[in-house]
């Protein structure tokens, strides 16, 4: 495909997931079941690759889609494209039920299948938008770029949500270095996006 | 040293990790204030949003069971447009203060009437509160209730699923079971996989030995890949995360590009990265015969 034509039909996405905020916000269930074809994929592999159950990320698919409904008057466009904005819900609510449930470690433990594969080890699916297959591969390409031990402190703190104290006790790597390699990778991959 | 005296740099270097929630509770609290006042600090962490948001869309889409997409529209839309976020208090129009009367001039009795009306309002003023903080305490209670309640809900949800999930599995038509004995210094240790092409694995163990710091337990699954020239090759099924009493359990799908029957074993070993191993670390700790 042409850049030019890349370009535009990204511009057509992004206007697309704006348009269907918009109903969503004047109240259009129709439009909240688009924007679930077109983004529970990701949320739904967000969630796996975060939390150990299914069921689990079955919960974070729901609560971010519900939150969506409640806050879709809230979003702003200078703040995130709406995939970044439903990614980041997604994350955010993962890491909430991944630390809740390791404050009660009485509960069932699980299993990961997803963690055991490198982050972000293949291309792009027809499922994605186009839009989120350009910052996808971006981000793929940046990481494949840092040196690997940022990128393994990066994946520690991203998808296991641990904190640098956390990193620092279970990796026995100096906190102070933990926090260098973690700015570093962030600068980078911020740096890879923004050219 | 006060948090405000940090050097500048010290806050700009916490920025990423701010964006990435990646802070200690009371590093994280310490820069939230700084951030309130501080416009520069605001923005750096806000440049981060985006990398927080490609790491997200970077990994692998997966397309969820069909059936989850009618479960989250009808939660969804069940839900109010908006929740305010203060409920709002009405206090009776019985208790309404009255608007003061104006009054043509002084007189002596006005004075003894001005002095018990001032009594009267103080006593009122003073009951006006009390019922204030009454109404507050019950909302405050109200919310606990409701955050109690709500909490509850989930976990039954969860356990809910969780269960579907495992009947789904226990009773598919293809099940397969595969019992895993422990070897070595993991001797003490059983496990028990049940496989089914169609509704995933549901893995159980129990004794697993404790492990060492930043290890993992790792499952994986014995079968033929397209590399392999027909020989079972290990595949990797999850990690695994022993509670304090070493027991486990969890559902999971099956591997990619594995077919039941071409299953020879259940396999599990200690991976010394959190993030578990490509190909197993020996010795192999726990191991079961599928009897393909």
């Amino acid at each position: 495909m042409a850049p030019r034509q890349s370009s535009d039909r990204q511009e057509q996405d992004l206007d697309a997931d704006r348009q269907l905020v918009l109903a969503v916000a004047d109240g259009s269930s129709e439009a909240l079941g688009r924007l679930y074809d077109r983004h529970a994929a990701t949320v739904y592999a967000l969630a796996r690759r975060i939390l150990s159950r299914l069921e689990d990320a079955e919960e974070v698919v729901q609560d971010v889609f519900a939150q969506v409904w409640r806050q879709a008057h809230q979003y702003r466009t200078d703040r995130a494209t709406v995939a970044g904005w439903i990614v980041m819900l997604a994350r955010t609510r993962a890491i909430d039920r991944l630390r809740s449930r390791r404050a009660r470690p009485d509960e069932d433990r699980g299993i990961d299948p997803a963690a055991a594969s490198p982050m972000a080890s293949s291309g792009p699916t027809p499922e994605q938008t186009v839009l989120a297959a350009d910052v996808a591969a971006r981000v793929r390409q940046a990481l494949a770029g840092l040196p690997e031990k940022e990128r393994d402190l990066l994946e520690l703190a991203y998808y296991r949500g641990l904190t640098h104290t956390e990193i620092a006790e279970q990796t026995g790597i100096p906190l102070g270095t933990v926090k260098t390699r973690i700015r570093s990778g962030m600068d980078a991959l911020r740096g890879a996006l923004q050219s | 040293m006060t948090l405000d005296s940090r050097p500048h740099d010290e806050w700009r270097a916490l920025a990423a990790a701010y964006a990435l929630d990646a802070l200690d509770a009371d590093e994280r609290a310490a820069f939230e204030a700084h951030r309130a006042g501080c416009a520069e600090c605001r923005a750096l962490a806000d440049s981060y949003a985006p990398v927080v948001a490609g790491l997200g869309l970077a990994v692998d889409p997966d397309q969820p069971p069909a059936s989850l997409r009618a479960r989250t529209l009808a939660r969804a839309t069940a839900q109010p447009r908006a929740l305010a976020s203060t409920p709002e208090i009405r206090f009776p129009a019985s208790t309404a203060v009255a608007p003061p009367r104006t009054q043509a001039g002084p007189a002596w009795w006005m004075v003894g009437a001005s002095l018990a009306a001032a009594v009267a309002l103080g006593v009122y003023s003073l009951s006006l509160r009390q019922q204030l903080g009454v109404l507050r305490a019950l909302v405050t209670q109200a919310s606990a209730e409701v955050q109690a309640v709500r909490a509850e809900l989930a976990s039954v949800r969860r356990d809910s699923s969780h269960l579907t999930t495992v009947v789904n599995v226990l009773t598919a038509a293809d099940v397969r079971r595969v019992d895993l004995a422990g070897k070595d210094r993991a001797s003490g240790a059983t496990a028990r996989a049940f496989v089914s092409q169609s509704r995933g694995l549901m893995f159980s163990a129990e004794h697993l030995p404790a492990l060492a710091a930043g290890h993992v337990y790792q499952l994986w699954v014995l079968a033929p890949t397209p590399t392999s020239a027909g020989q079972p090759s290990p595949i990797s099924a999850g990690l695994l995360t022993p509670g304090p009493d070493g027991s486990a359990s969890a559902t999971l799908p099956m591997p990619a590009n594995v077919t039941l029957g071409s299953i020879a074993a259940v396999a599990v070993t200690e991976e010394p990265s959190p993030q578990g191993s490509a190909t197993p670390t020996m010795p192999i700790l726990l191991v079961g015969n599928a009897g393909r």
